[in-house]
């Protein structure tokens, strides 16, 4: 497929910006949906742009997700009813891998949208990007220059450090700038036919998209060594229930993680649920066997009962951890049962929306398999 | 009699085949420990993963889930799906530092003697591993 | 359990006897049950089950005002049946019942006294906090389609149908060939008793034909059923004809003069059909069809001899396949066998050697109907002088079917002497494994023919070849064999060789399997509910399997397992109703959001998403209530009915404390 690219002038955002201004004015989408600048600066919010002209406003290389992923958004406005006006939606990586999840599981309908991905090299947690903007610095450029200058940002979120996806390919179009050793160009990759499409109608400027492939490889494979190291890291902290409860002892059961967690869609959190508290009498039988008993059970069953039922679909996204008001360490649990848990079933959550997830169809070869070997 | 660590089991058996191969091994008087306690389940498949945390959340030592053989489901593939459920579990229960304490066996309705070994088993595994570490929190 | 009554709990703790009282301290157990939250009354008793046992119970409900009942006894697969009875008939939902097992997983199987009672007490504990939590359930019955489908037209599926038909019950027999008949029409004579089989069975097709409850769908196929048991929809597809039914007269015209000569697949390829054809002349009904494949009209586009020398105007080239939904209560599959073909067996010669025929083939040859008008000839005209007979092909061979196919030994001595009545001077060689004669008169047969100077040689046929070692040998067919009761091995040569081949599960079993929910046994056949006690029954209740489909048969236990899979059906139409599983899952829709987990899990394919409302729903009829769905949904929207999680929940609790 043809790919194109704009110049990079200003930075970035501006360049960024012309494409989307461009969908805008051809008619291409009805609106576009992505993070624009909040009122300070100092986050970026959710925004429905259709006007050509407020467009902006929109800071699609932001290096942060606000609250919630994009993916829970695009779920919340089109799981009822489709939508009616096409709408291009800019998410990253992770957010398209939770989108993706959320298609296989019916919670996204893709009906008029337009999945518009960007390059991530990382994202700083929601009170860092302000800090860092309080501090007069421009966290998007902060991003680049350590991606220009080929390091990791210490001050990333943990699993973006641990991240394998900076781009993904699943996007109608993607708009990158992983391939660049300096900030030259913005490309506009397109990943579908329907990608292809859009672009193959707008006047931008053909390219090849020099050495992309190469430095996407090289970013993988640092990224990949760095959740070798924090697998065996964690792995010292965990196997052992009381490190465990060590780690979840902070825990004040506000359920944040979940609520933000693009995985866990369901309505109501069966753990929320009075069918799984665990009666006074029972803590009173425990508590006469020992003679003091710590009530923590009610937080494990919650912290693991919920890995149980996402690790496998867990797309790394973090939001878990960074939404959490007590600073619970979760990555150091979830990453490595959601990885272990994946390599179990082969299964690479929020790559291709026809890959089902374990379990969701029953293969009758496998099944088979099983009935043969005992 | 030895005063020592004496493991809790909890047992899910599906009432097809294990559930009627642990009557069969009573029918046969086969003895084996009394450590495991049953819970009769229509199917293995309707084993909920959260059941069997639950079960070590309150303080069970082990738990061993037994159903039909491969390719003798009542429901087809209640087994299977245990089975792939069960692959999972066990990396988790690794982790919360409850590896080796889930067990998941196959036993027909006439395998009364192989039920007695699974406990008869499966108890000396437990003693060798110790008491549940849950219990022990907040000693 | 808003607005229900305060639980109070009965507890009954049985001595069995000795058998439960003798390891454990019954007066114990009832002293700690009588401790539990909510117990009302804990009691225990010699026998439980007995009358007076049961009279206790029902008192307590009657007098206590008891609402939930625990007994501590033997196993539920003995007794649970029992105490859910004896609630029910003292006015208690007999679901708000739970039973211990201290019996079969207590006092059987653990010697220590003191271990036993403990874990009776924690079993009892179990049940009375599982107890507190159950729910009323009800047993829904629904009505039963008093209509019968029956799958295959052999001789199984014609006695089927005949038998449901004549007890006043509606049949759809459908049947893939343009007639029905099967194999058994394809035979000369039958076995011991020598009757000519379509003289048998041509009376029992005609009555088919003509009986008002029977809707005879020939050239059709099941294309797929849905439904429940006693409320089946099945779709069938009939195949176009291209020849009006109403209109034919079966007069034969057509067959006479069309052109075209295709091979006939009832006469095993010997002899020739038309295009347009019945595929014998006893057929019913006796209305061609037109053979699409060969036809000149749909091949080239011309020719039209049949449609303008027909009398009536009964053809009609557009007449297009069409599709049927039909509504029955039950239905029995006899779809039957096919025969194997030897030519996988190279060393036998078949399809290398002319007058290397299978067992079939040799008996269309008998038939006077035939190829041959029932004469024995070889390919060249002449009569064979020696004749050999191969026993076992492709049957007792782990390289083909391990199985006996139970009719070879029988129809090979058939056979011999239909050989030994047509060429008295012929000679006839049987070369078998084991003779097989199981059946009324089978063995009576086997010494009439041994006494018709058949020669029977105990030995496994190495090879049939034409490559002679002697003058003798030249221009024949050269069994070589290994003779075991003489232990040598030996070559005979002969004119012509007859392989007794196997009986083997129809190349579309697993197909068919699909579509009505049914499994395979290890041979390739149906599988049967139980070998002995349910031999006609299968994994899907109301769906049942008879005659050769389910494994080897010979006529007289084919139309047996007719006769048995119409009774069942008459049986399951007649009661009226049919029980729906009770330990359904009832989904929330308030907390449903229709991932679909549920879906992919369940076996019966009860569950279904509701596009529209994005919630799962169950078509309760199709349920067997095994809960995968329940285990599988993450939301816990499903509740169990019957295996709540606040009922589970409590009983482990219980149990790992």
């Amino acid at each position: 497929m043809k790919a194109y690219c704009v110049s990079v002038v200003v930075g970035y955002r501006e360049s960024a910006n012309v494409f989307l201004k461009e969908l805008l004015r051809k008619k291409v989408v009805d609106a576009l949906l992505a993070p624009a600048e909040s009122e300070t600066g100092k986050s970026v919010t959710w925004t429905l742009v259709t006007e050509p002209g407020e467009v902006d406003k929109l800071n699609v290389f932001a290096p942060i997700i606000p609250g919630y992923s994009g993916a829970t958004l695009v779920s919340e406005i089109t799981r009822e009813t489709p939508l009616s006006k096409r709408v291009g939606v800019v998410l990253k990586p992770c957010e398209i891998k939770a989108l993706i999840e959320l298609v296989k599981f019916g919670q996204v309908n893709m009906d008029n949208l337009v999945l518009i991905g960007t390059d991530c090299y990382g994202t700083y947690h929601v009170l860092k990007y302000g800090e860092m903007v309080g501090e007069g610095k421009n966290p998007t450029e902060e991003m680049l220059r350590h991606y220009f200058s080929g390091v990791e940002d210490e001050n990333f979120r943990v699993h973006c450090k641990l991240c394998d996806n900076p781009v993904h390919e699943a996007a109608d179009i993607t708009m990158g700038f992983i391939g660049n050793s300096e900030p030259e160009k913005l490309f506009l990759i397109p990943n579908t036919s329907k990608g292809q499409g859009i672009l193959g109608e707008l006047n931008f400027i053909e390219d090849n998209v020099q050495g992309r492939e190469m430095k996407i490889k090289e970013i993988e494979k640092r990224r990949r060594g760095n959740r070798e190291k924090f697998i065996s890291s964690s792995e010292r902290e965990i196997g052992d229930i009381k490190k465990l409860s060590g780690i979840l002892e902070n825990c004040i059961n506000c359920h944040n993680c979940m609520e933000v967690c693009p995985i866990c869609f369901c309505k109501e959190c069966f753990f929320d649920s009075d069918r799984y508290s665990f009666v006074m009498e029972r803590y009173m039988k425990w508590d006469a066997d020992k003679g003091a008993y710590p009530l923590p059970t009610g937080k494990l069953q919650f912290h693991i009962g919920r890995m149980i039922h996402m690790a496998t679909s867990c797309v790394g996204c973090g939001l878990c951890e960074q939404s959490c008001p007590m600073d619970v360490e979760l990555s150091k649990i979830l990453v490595p049962l959601a990885i272990e848990a994946q390599r179990v079933y082969s299964y690479k959550p929020g790559m291709k929306i026809d890959e089902k997830p374990p379990l969701m169809v029953i293969d009758e070869s496998e099944l088979e398999k099983f009935i043969e070997e005992g | 009699m030895e005063r020592g660590f004496n493991p809790n089991i909890i047992g899910f058996l599906c009432q097809w085949c294990a559930y009627a191969g642990a009557d069969l091994a009573g029918t046969s008087r086969v003895k084996y420990p009394s450590n495991i306690k049953i819970v009769r389940l229509p199917c293995t498949g309707r084993v909920d993963p959260v059941y069997v945390l639950r079960a070590f959340l309150g303080g069970a030592d082990g738990v061993l889930v037994a159903g039909c053989h491969p390719g003798d489901c009542h429901y087809k593939r209640g087994n299977y799906l245990m089975s792939q459920r069960y692959m999972v579990l066990q990396r988790i229960l690794d982790i919360l530092g409850l590896g080796g304490r889930l067990k998941l066996e196959w036993v027909s309705a006439s395998e009364g003697g192989k039920f007695a070994e699974v406990v008869k088993g499966f108890v000396e595994e437990l003693k060798s591993l110790g008491p549940n570490p849950i219990r022990e929190l907040g000693k | 359990m808003e607005g229900v009554e305060k639980p109070r709990i009965g507890v009954y703790i049985c001595h069995c006897g000795t058998n439960i009282a003798g390891v454990v301290n019954v007066k114990e157990v009832v002293r700690f049950a009588s401790k539990l939250r909510d117990v009302e009354v804990a009691r225990d008793y010699t026998y439980m089950c007995s009358n007076p046992g049961q009279e206790l119970i029902k008192r307590d409900i009657w007098e206590l005002g008891v609402n939930r009942v625990v007994v501590a006894s033997c196993s539920p697969s003995l007794h649970e049946k029992t105490f859910m009875g004896t609630c029910e008939e003292a006015g208690l939902n007999p679901f708000l019942f739970q039973m211990a097992n201290i019996r079969e997983q207590v006092s059987w199987v653990h010697e220590n006294s003191f271990e036993a009672t403990e874990k009776a007490k924690k079993l009892v504990e179990a049940a009375v906090n599982r107890v507190r939590n159950h729910e009323s359930l009800h047993i829904k019955k629904l009505g039963v389609v008093p209509a019968v489908l029956v799958v295959g037209g052999g001789i199984t599926g014609i006695e089927a149908a005949l038998k449901v038909a004549n007890s006043g019950k509606k049949v759809y027999l459908v049947e893939r060939e343009p007639s029905i008949g099967g194999h058994m029409a394809q035979l000369d004579k039958t076995f011991p008793t020598l009757d000519c089989s379509s003289c048998i069975l041509t009376p029992k097709m005609v009555e088919v034909g003509q009986h008002e409850n029977i809707e005879l769908l020939t050239y059709s196929e099941v294309l797929g059923v849905s439904g429940f048991p006693g409320n089946f929809k099945v779709k069938i597809k009939r195949k176009a004809r291209h020849v009006d039914m109403d209109k034919c007269t079966g007069c034969g015209l057509c067959q006479e003069k069309c052109p075209t000569r295709v091979p006939s697949e009832f006469n095993c390829g010997l002899g020739v059909r038309k295009a347009i054809y019945t595929p014998f002349p006893q057929a019913v009904p006796n209305v061609p069809v037109i053979d699409t494949e060969h036809c000149l009209h749909f091949t080239k586009g011309v020719c039209g001899v049949c449609e303008r020398v027909c009398p009536v105007k009964a053809i009609n080239y557009e007449q297009l396949d069409e599709t049927l939904e039909v509504e029955v209560g039950a239905i029995i599959i006899a779809t039957g066998f096919e025969v194997f073909n030897p030519s996988v067996m190279t060393h036998f010669g078949y399809g290398k050697y002319e007058n290397v025929l299978t067992g079939l083939e040799f008996e269309r040859m008998c038939s006077p109907s035939g190829p041959t008008g029932g004469k024995i000839l070889l390919r060249n005209g002449r009569e064979p002088g020696r004749i050999a007979i191969i026993h076992c092909v492709g049957s007792r061979d782990e390289n083909y079917h391990e199985y006996c196919s139970r009719v070879c030994c029988m129809y090979s001595m058939k056979h011999a002497h239909l050989i030994r009545e047509k060429l008295p001077n012929a000679k006839i060689y049987e070369f078998y494994i084991d003779i097989r004669a199981f059946g009324k008169g089978y063995e009576e047969f086997f010494n009439r023919v041994l006494m018709e100077g058949v020669t029977f040689i105990r030995g496994k046929v190495a090879e049939v070849t034409d490559y002679a070692e002697s003058p003798e040998e030249e221009g024949k067919l050269i069994v070589k064999f290994e003779d075991t009761l003489l232990g040598l091995v030996r070559r005979l040569p002969v004119d012509m060789v007859i392989l007794a081949v196997a009986v083997e599960p129809r190349k579309d079993a697993e197909e068919v399997a699909k579509i009505f929910g049914l499994s395979l046994s290890g041979d390739g056949f149906f599988l049967e509910k139980h070998p002995k006690l349910a031999p006609v029954g299968t994994s899907v209740e109301g769906v049942f399997v008879a005659g050769a489909c389910q494994g080897p048969k010979d006529i007289p236990d084919s139309v047996a397992q007719g006769s048995a899979a119409a009774a069942e059906a008459i049986s399951l139409i007649d009661r009226g109703e049919v029980e729906i599983e009770p330990f359904t899952p009832e989904i929330d829709e308030n907390i449903c959001v229709g991932c679909g987990r549920c879906i992919a899990v369940c076996p019966q394919e009860a569950l279904t998403l509701d596009e529209e409302r994005k919630v799962a729903v169950l078509e309760e009829a199709f349920c067997k209530g095994c809960g995968m769905c329940v285990a599988s949904c993450p939301s816990q929207a499903i509740t169990h009915k019957g295996y709540t999680a606040r009922e589970l929940l409590a009983e482990i609790d219980t149990l790992a404390g």
